[in-house]
């Protein structure tokens, strides 16, 4: 039972250590855009807004890429935890 | 029907094949041998499928109709719903979507019941399932009663018996398999017609998201039809209408983490063959859903441009009286009706259609899984044979199904945000912490889960129903934030005292085994 606890709390960290920067992330972005509206608006990239790029751009190739590699990483650990299982 | 508008038979023709479709896959999947075949398709959904049914599930007609209208009601503010609602996914893979399926129940009352060996955690677990889901249900039918009427001149009243109807019969006939199905080619007709309202403007007719901001920014003046002052700039910068910010952050929160809490979403990854298929899926469901909510406020913002200029694009009058009244339920078909004329309204009503009926599909599966599975034979009558099981979900299914015409006539005077604000609010702050702290909390006690999931019915349902009465901090336009907070400590706290008090014996005997099976390698 030790060695699912080990598991547990692998797995655990590894979710919380993407997901609280994401969540960081996002909510962040939504604090600097709303407490900083003004100066954001005023700043523009390739002619877009800089607060449109980022709430209504940006945000999704990010999140796609991070849990592209996340879900990869999270099979992989899944399968090393199954070997390691067998192997015992 | 109003002065120039004219029912467009392409919308006929298209709900005239997907009925044809429905009943047909309806009875291919008309035989179901147990009950894990009706209520989650016996567990065999691939991926692809899986993730285009789940995206057909959350796109409602809510979804459909609705984020595109708020872009176009309050510009920047509008998109925030649009990310809340893609973000909430996240929670959702992080945290569940691999350690449910390993659990391999079949609702979401079944983990917090066989988690916590607790009948009163199941019969709260299913009044939480019926309340989300039927506040979600009623907008979803005052959307057909009010959206589908108009366009396809129908009375309130009939819209919603018609679409009900429909609705219960495959359902009840085809279980989740023919739900599955169906929900398939749903999905692709609503977002096949939101990727033609995004192509037409943008490719076709050279109105780049760039350059329909900066025309809306600039303009300051009366707006056509009403006369009403317009500040563009306003519109396209933060805090035009979410001028709160704490209940803006509660909105977020609440949209954010509701979504992991939403049965009819849940019940969906139990689907699928194994953890690694439900992580997959999570990722398919990202693209499609993320695709949809980048094209939908650009929708949104695109008829503010188009109905700013008017006279000088040559909109009709009629478009632009729909826009200048129920800007926010008609901003989609408008844009269908002036880039495509009748074939792309035609299946701009066809998504529509699409999107009500395969949202409240799963929220009869959902709600019929509450009653069938949870309450009656798991709290009732546990000895049923399996092809009672199998009679009990499908009537369930017609009373649930039946209840969206009463519920439709109920929310016609109602607000469909404080509806959906509900749902979302009750599922955050209900279903989110237990689910989430019972996965990976080992020293979570039974009664820490029965007084989560309390505050979370009782507490979302206060703060919104009963908000007047509330001191003015407590008052917020979504509690759901700030209850899923108070949900979290109250589990805490809970499972904490008890477990000072009684040591290993408040919790569950076999919570190292429960443990092994979410997080420990799957058996082939």
């Amino acid at each position: 039972m030790d060695r699912i606890e080990t598991i547990r709390k692998r797995q655990l960290a590894f979710a919380l250590g993407v997901g609280i920067p994401y969540f960081a992330f996002v909510i962040g972005i939504f604090l600097v855009v709303y407490l900083a509206g003004e100066a954001i608006s005023s700043v523009s990239a390739m002619g877009f807004p800089l607060h449109y790029w980022l709430v209504a751009i940006a945000i999704y190739p990010i999140t796609w890429g991070l849990f592209i590699w996340y879900v990869g990483k999270a099979n992989a650990i899944e399968e090393e935890i199954a070997e390691t299982a067998g192997g015992e | 029907m109003e002065a120039g508008y004219q029912i467009p038979f392409t919308a006929l023709f298209l709900i005239g094949c997907m009925l044809v479709f429905t009943v047909v896959t309806t009875f291919m999947f008309r035989r179901q041998k147990t009950s894990a075949d009706y209520y989650l398709a016996g567990r065999k959904v691939n991926s692809f499928i899986n993730a285009s049914a789940i995206s057909a599930d959350y796109l409602s007609a809510a979804s459909f109709l609705g984020v595109a209208g708020v872009a176009f009601l309050f510009g920047f503010d509008g998109i925030i719903y649009a990310l809340g609602f893609f973000a909430g996914y996240i929670a959702l893979l992080l945290f569940l979507a691999s350690p449910l399926r390993k659990f391999g129940r079949y609702t979401v009352p079944d983990f917090v019941s066989e988690r916590f060996h607790s009948k009163k955690a199941r019969v709260l677990g299913a009044i939480g399932v019926l309340f989300v889901s039927l506040f979600y249900m009623a907008p979803q039918m005052l959307g057909a009663g009010k959206v589908m009427g108009l366009l396809l001149n129908m009375e309130y009243g009939t819209s919603i018996i018609i679409i009900a109807c429909i609705i219960t019969f495959y359902v009840t006939v085809g279980g989740m398999k023919a739900t599955t199905v169906n929900q398939l080619v749903q999905f692709w007709v609503l977002f096949g017609a939101m990727f033609l309202l995004a192509f037409i403007p943008f490719m076709l007719k050279g109105y780049t998201y760039t350059d329909v901001v900066k025309f809306i920014g600039e303009f300051k003046g009366a707006q056509p039809v009403t006369g009403k002052a317009f500040d563009g700039a306003a519109y396209t910068s933060p805090a035009y209408w979410l001028t709160n910010l704490k209940d803006t952050l509660s909105l977020l929160l609440a949209l954010m983490f509701g979504t992991a809490g939403l049965p009819h979403i849940l019940v969906r990854f139990y689907t699928a063959p194994d953890g690694k298929a439900a992580r997959r899926t999570v990722i398919y469901v990202l693209f499609l859903i993320g695709m949809f909510y980048i094209m939908s406020p650009y929708v949104g913002h695109v008829v503010r441009y188009v109905f700013l200029q008017g006279e000088a694009l040559g909109v009709s009058p009629h478009l632009m009286q729909w826009l200048a009244d129920n800007g926010k339920n008609l901003a989609v078909p408008v844009a269908g009706s002036y880039f495509g004329g009748q074939i792309l309204l035609g299946i701009v009503v066809a998504g529509a259609f699409a999107a009500i009926l395969s949202t409240v599909a799963g929220l009869i599966i959902a709600c019929a899984g509450a009653i069938g599975h949870d309450l009656v034979v798991n709290v009732f009558n546990p000895d049923m044979p399996e092809r009672s099981r199998v009679k009990v979900a499908r009537i369930a299914s017609i009373l649930i199904g039946l209840l969206g015409i009463p519920l439709g006539f109920w929310a016609e005077s109602m607000q469909i945000a404080i509806l959906v604000g509900l749902a979302f609010a009750t599922a955050a702050s209900t279903f989110f912490p237990v689910l989430v702290m019972g996965v990976w909390w080992p020293k979570m006690t039974k009664n820490g889960a029965c007084a989560g999931l309390l505050v979370g019915i009782v507490g979302s349902f206060f703060m919104i129903l009963a908000k007047d009465m509330l001191p003015h901090f407590l008052q917020y336009q979504n509690p759901g934030g700030l209850v899923m907070v108070l949900s979290f400590a109250a589990i805490y706290t809970v499972s904490k005292l008890e477990y000072a008090a009684r040591g290993e014996d408040a919790l569950p005997e076999d919570t190292a085994e429960v443990m092994a099976v979410l997080h420990g390698p799957e058996k082939a």
